[in-house]
């Protein structure tokens, strides 16, 4: 009888235990079980050697959820402080409308602390990641940038994006009302994400970006660049534009008219398919020939009898037409395209283009013999130096690469044969010893390379400009073992010099001495500076 | 009696014991939070880092504190009997190719998360 007035609270207890058990939980769970999810972040992108080039880092955001705020002036007089903000700025953004209010979303981790530690009612923080560059600017046009999302609208970040972005981590918590969390389960993820390793060096990109900023001051450029890439692999070492972009890597996405530079593919065809011997000679009609009515193929100087290393040494467009004519238009264009142009060279960067040159069936005695000698025919810097290397490395072709992989470096094909690579390479030898390039001189080093100076197209006239030029250089070092191929390219330099002798070839001599000083590249012909150092007396040594 | 006073103490042990959980449970999930917390802030002192050794800082303060510059071949000293033997200046290189190395490799312990 005495448990009797227990029997009501009995059967209340039954019915919400046995009745109403299932609606009940799910009312709790509803109340409390939160799923939360930390921002996604993004893999690092780091360079050859494992130096950050991209990184995400945490940024915290203060956010006030405005009705759980009883005095709003005090609170911005308590807040101003460690937000850096003004009381009266803050007072302004809680009068904007709406439920919550973002003060900042860019807060270090000490300030997220003091403005978490001074427990203000109704002021919350969220984290969140930020894509940062430490080195700023540098090597921005290959790296790219990313959407305030966080996904990769260009470059590197773009190309790689889904390798890069990370899955946001999945929490499953119990959370009460003072909204402290209970951890239940949840999606554990490796605190950092595996990060892309690009082939890029950040010191040879500095170095790269260096000296194309003080050839674009010194000259005032239009734009220019300046590629390095490891002619045994085709990793590209560093990509330099100017102007400077995020959002623009012209060295795979632009392509321009070669000049001169582009006689190494007519010289290799003429050496490959046996169009003139060694010793044989072409009369370069001492500087002038009329091809046909209203055109004439000029050179920089005039020249009479040349053979063929004379005609590169010289840069003879007359010399180089003549030996393509020699050749004919299907055995030229088949050694564009085994050089790797009007192809994509396949590095996986965005919006890549393959060039353009007309094709076969439309292709004239003049467009053939301008094409020769870099004319009426558009290359990318990446195809240019891809096939530079390709000499450099004994006439193996490789994919370039800016991705940094275990997997073998991609062998396109052979270009040429070996006793051709040996006479090229012998002929670009000579055109910086002997020849155009003489200022892409490295004491010790032999050095093989090819200056181009080639005329813009005017698009108002569709003529060649008189006054306005892309001036370029185009080599690799040493000579013997390459190590390095190096283009330089420089868009409309002005100040009297434009040639690419003049401007672009001491470019490349400038930093394949800070790349070979950086590498500890022994010289391959030290006694060359040990009479320079005689000519000069002792050396002084000075602090490095 | 006795029975009634075991199942207060039973109840009272269980209620203690969920308090309890509940409480580690609180404290568990502060002490996740500081580690993301923490785990943010290294990151962010990894970034400053990485700022303070990019090669545009490290080429400007050399120059301007230092007054360090880069070195050009004529500065290079070739051994007399190298020179005139026309090879390869054996000795000097893999010396600075071994300091180049135990440099590197001082960087790379720098580097190493803590």
């Amino acid at each position: 009888m005495s448990l009797l007035p227990l029997l009501p609270l009995s059967v209340r207890l039954a019915y919400l235990q046995v009745a109403r058990h299932q609606d009940l939980l799910t009312r709790v769970a509803d109340e409390v079980d939160r799923v939360a999810r930390d921002a996604p972040k993004r893999a690092d992108i780091l360079d050859r050697s494992g130096r950050v080039l991209a990184q995400s880092v945490p940024v915290w955001s203060c956010f006030i959820d405005k009705p759980l705020v009883k005095a709003p002036a005090a609170l911005a007089r308590r807040l101003g402080g460690p937000l850096g903000m003004s009381p009266d700025a803050v007072l302004r953004r809680l009068r904007e409308p709406g439920r919550f209010v973002v003060l900042r979303d860019d807060l270090t981790f000490d300030e997220a602390e003091r403005v978490s530690a001074s427990r203000l009612a109704g002021v919350g923080i969220t984290a969140g990641f930020q894509r940062a560059y430490p080195n700023d600017a540098l090597g921005r046009s290959v790296i790219g940038t990313v959407s305030s999302d966080g996904r990769g609208l260009s470059g590197v970040e773009l190309a790689f994006d889904s390798a890069l972005v990370q899955e946001p981590e999945r929490r499953e918590v119990l959370r009460d009302g003072r909204g402290r969390q209970i951890f239940r389960s949840g999606t554990a993820h490796d605190p950092k994400p595996e990060p892309l390793r690009l082939t890029i060096d950040r010191n040879f990109q500095f170095y790269a970006e260096e000296a194309l900023s003080e050839a674009a001051a010194r000259y005032a450029l239009a734009g220019g660049l300046v590629l390095v890439q490891d002619p045994s692999n085709g990793r590209m070492l560093a990509m330099a534009s100017y102007p400077s972009s995020p959002l623009r890597n012209a060295a795979v996405q632009d392509s321009y008219e070669p000049g001169s530079t582009f006689k190494l593919v007519t010289a290799a065809a003429a050496i490959g398919e046996s169009a003139i011997r060694e010793d044989e000679t072409v009369f370069c009609e001492n500087g002038s020939w009329e091809l046909a009515p209203g055109v004439t193929i000029k050179d920089h100087e005039p020249s009479g009898e040349l053979n063929l290393a004379g005609i590169i040494e010289r840069s003879s467009n007359i010399g180089t037409a003549k030996v393509a004519e020699r050749l004919g238009a299907l055995r030229f264009y088949r050694w564009c395209q085994a050089f790797g142009f009007l192809n994509k060279t396949g590095i996986g960067l965005p919006g890549e283009t393959a060039g353009a040159l007309k094709p076969l069936s439309a292709m004239t005695r003049v467009s053939l013999l301008a094409a020769s000698y870099g004319y009426g025919i558009a290359v990318s810097p990446i195809q240019l130096i891809g096939a530079y290397s390709a000499i450099a490395n004994g006439g193996i072709l490789y994919e370039p690469s800016a991705l940094l992989t275990d997997r073998e470096p991609v062998r396109v094909r052979r270009v040429a044969p070996e006793d051709t690579v040996r006479r090229l390479t012998a002929i670009l030898e000579g055109v910086v010893e002997r020849g155009t390039g003489a200022t892409a001189k490295i004491p010790g080093y032999r050095v093989a390379g090819k200056t181009g100076t080639a005329r813009k197209l005017d698009p108002a006239t569709k003529k060649y400009s008189t006054s306005r030029f892309v001036a370029s250089f185009v080599g690799f070092v040493p000579a013997d073992k390459p190590r390095f191929t190096i283009l330089v390219v420089l868009d409309d330099p002005k100040g009297g010099a434009y040639y690419g002798s003049q401007v672009a070839a001491p470019v490349f001599a400038k930093l394949a001495r800070s790349l070979l000083t950086l590498e500890g590249v022994p010289p391959d012909r030290p006694a060359s500076i040990a009479r320079a150092q005689g000519a000069k007396g002792p050396a002084v040594a000075k602090a490095f | 009696m006795v029975a009634i006073l075991l199942l207060a103490l039973a109840a009272g042990f269980m209620v203690w014991q969920r308090v309890q959980a509940t409480r580690l449970g609180y404290a568990v999930e502060t002490a996740r939070s500081r580690v993301r917390s923490l785990q943010g802030q290294l990151m962010s002192q990894g970034m400053e880092w990485e700022k303070a050794v990019a090669p545009a800082q490290i080429a400007h303060h050399a120059r301007t504190r230092l007054q360090m510059q880069p070195a050009a071949p004529d500065v290079i000293r070739i051994p007399e009997s190298a020179a005139s033997a026309g090879g390869s200046p054996s000795g000097a290189w893999p010396l600075s190719r071994e300091l180049l190395s135990a440099v590197r490799q001082g960087i790379s312990a720098l580097r190493r998360p803590i």
